[in-house]
């Protein structure tokens, strides 16, 4: 009765207690302004690898546990992290590609993003924002 | 007879293999700060899987109603992205599924892939193949919610037949905007078979099975409604076989020879929004026998097959899921129980942790189409059992 109460208490539970907003970010040399959820999730899935100007795309994720990546997968990607990770378990084991590099945090994502031309990546709303532009996503 | 595709070594020198390029991977990795991301300059993926098999009556792929645990799979796959287009990889896979596999690594794909564009790309090598929806990720449990794939449209023991092929693929990507995208790949090629890895007795023992020719395409259509894409396969193949027929044992064997060209489509619809999987396909499988021997001629025979799945994940580490899946060898047999298989199954996903999982499925059959009088002797697919439970625990282990 205990492990049933045990295993109805972890159903219940809300699935990412700790959410929080988020921000789109490309190097600041990227000419574009703003982009469509479509162009954002095609190239997060690699299904898109280039930009307008043809230049390569760069997507850099976020650590599977970060609340950030949770809420970008559930409100770009719309699917959820661990559906995304089945996507990718697709692509790898079939031969077709590699998830994009994994930062521990969102630091490390703009590092990556302000060294990287054609990079795109996502942090935390609060983050401090050195050598990247926000890009709005419709 | 061990084909290019298939390299007939034992799994220690491929372990070798890995090992050594493990090495020289940890030798050129550089070293990175806290706050730097460098992509590895080799990506390294595997995993390693343990099953059991056990049914009530029939045996089925082992000999699963004594309770068989000759359900292993191992994968490793290295790839490295050259240039910003070009991209080298190869996957090693052994098995052991009853009395196939026996833990013979083999080359799963080895591929160069040229991306020109998104809606352009070029694969050479070994290739899997495009069929369906799930072919080419049939046998990778982190990929999917079930231990076992609807086997009316992927057939675990027809792995060698339908998996792979070695050859070239033309491939794309296209979206149109509020339209909707399209996704394409065209592929030809042969498909080598090392028939030495399924075993054959009775009357009619397989001396010679090749494929000079699989040619193929599948088209997907990403519809506006988010998750849910349609698609088309067709595949057309030509298999090439010698027998020995062995039927009068006071007489030396006499060879006989049999080509079947097939075409093989399947028509296939899915729902995949956050986190809930819905998926249908419908195939249809067409097979002549051309062959001087009056034994074998026979009309046409059009296979059927498909099946209905959904799952959902409830929790990150919880998905069930369940299928309900028919096929039948023969459309104009189908009221045998020979002739038919029914699959009504049901699972559970369980995500121990990110990189671990464990899938709990039972089975019930009704019919006996896809079990094989090797795996039960003394039989015919008339004379066992029509109905029949099956239950199938499998663990992986990934990364």
């Amino acid at each position: 009765m205990r492990v049933l109460v045990v295993i109805a208490l972890l159903l219940v539970q809300p699935a990412y207690a700790d959410e929080a907003s988020f921000v789109v970010i490309v190097n600041p040399k990227n000419p574009a302004t703003k982009l469509d959820k479509k162009t954002v999730a095609d190239g997060f899935l690699k299904k898109r690898t280039r930009w307008g100007d043809d230049k390569a795309m760069q997507p850099i994720d976020q650590k599977r546990s970060a609340s950030v990546r949770a809420e970008f997968s559930k409100r770009i990607l719309d699917r959820s992290v661990a559906s995304v990770r089945t996507y990718w378990n697709q692509i790898v084991f079939s031969g077709r590609g590699v998830p994009p590099p994994e930062a521990d945090s969102d630091e490390a994502v703009i590092t990556y993003v302000a060294n990287n031309a054609g990079a795109i990546g996502y942090v935390a709303s609060t983050a401090k924002l050195d050598g990247v532009k926000v890009i709005s996503v419709k | 007879m061990a084909g290019s595709g298939g390299v007939a070594a034992p799994i220690l020198v491929v372990m070798r293999f890995c090992v050594s390029v493990l090495g020289v991977v940890a030798l050129t990795g550089s070293a990175r700060a806290d706050d730097e991301v460098e992509p590895p300059p080799v990506e390294i993926h595997g995993f390693v899987s343990q099953g059991l098999l056990k049914s009530t009556d029939n045996n089925f792929l082992a000999d699963s109603e004594r309770g068989s645990f000759e359900f292993s799979e191992f994968g490793i796959n290295f790839s490295r992205a050259l240039t910003e287009q070009l991209r080298v990889g190869m996957q090693l896979f052994a098995r052991d599924l009853g009395p196939v596999g026996n833990y013979s690594a083999k080359i799963d794909w080895a591929y160069l892939d040229y991306r020109y564009r998104d809606w352009l790309g070029f694969r050479a090598g070994r290739i899997k193949l495009p069929f369906g929806l799930y072919n080419e990720i049939s046998d990778i449990d982190a990929a999917h919610p079930f231990a076992l794939l609807p086997q009316s449209v992927y057939p675990t023991n027809n792995r060698d037949f339908l998996l792979a092929q070695t050859g070239v693929e033309l491939y794309g990507f296209k979206r149109f905007e509020e339209s909707g995208a399209l996704e394409y790949r065209l592929y030809g090629g042969t498909i080598f078979l090392d028939t030495s890895a399924t075993p054959m007795t009775g009357p009619f023992v397989l001396q010679r099975l090749s494929i000079p020719y699989v040619v193929g395409g599948r088209i997907a259509y990403e519809t506006p409604l988010e998750g849910l894409r349609v698609a088309a396969s067709v595949q057309r193949l030509r298999l090439e076989t010698d027998f020995l027929d062995n039927r009068d044992p006071m007489m030396p064997g006499k060879m006989l020879s049999a080509d079947i060209p097939a075409t093989l489509t399947t028509f296939s619809a899915e729902y995949n929004h956050e986190d809930i999987w819905f998926a249908a396909e419908y195939s249809r499988w067409y097979t002549d026998v051309e062959t001087d021997d009056p034994l074998f001629e026979q009309p046409q025979s059009v296979s059927v097959r498909g099946y209905a799945f959904a799952a959902y994940r409830v929790r990150p580490w919880l998905m069930p899921g369940a299928y309900y899946a028919v096929m039948y060898p023969q459309l104009d047999g189908r009221d045998k129980q020979s002739g038919k298989q029914h699959d009504a199954a049901g699972t559970v996903r369980l995500d121990i942790n990110s990189n671990w999982i464990l899938k709990l499925e039972l089975h019930h059959m009704r019919g006996t189409a896809g079990l094989s009088t090797n795996l039960n002797p003394g039989e015919t697919l008339d004379t066992l059992d029509n109905r029949w439970l099956l239950f199938v625990a499998k663990t992986t282990v990934f990364f």
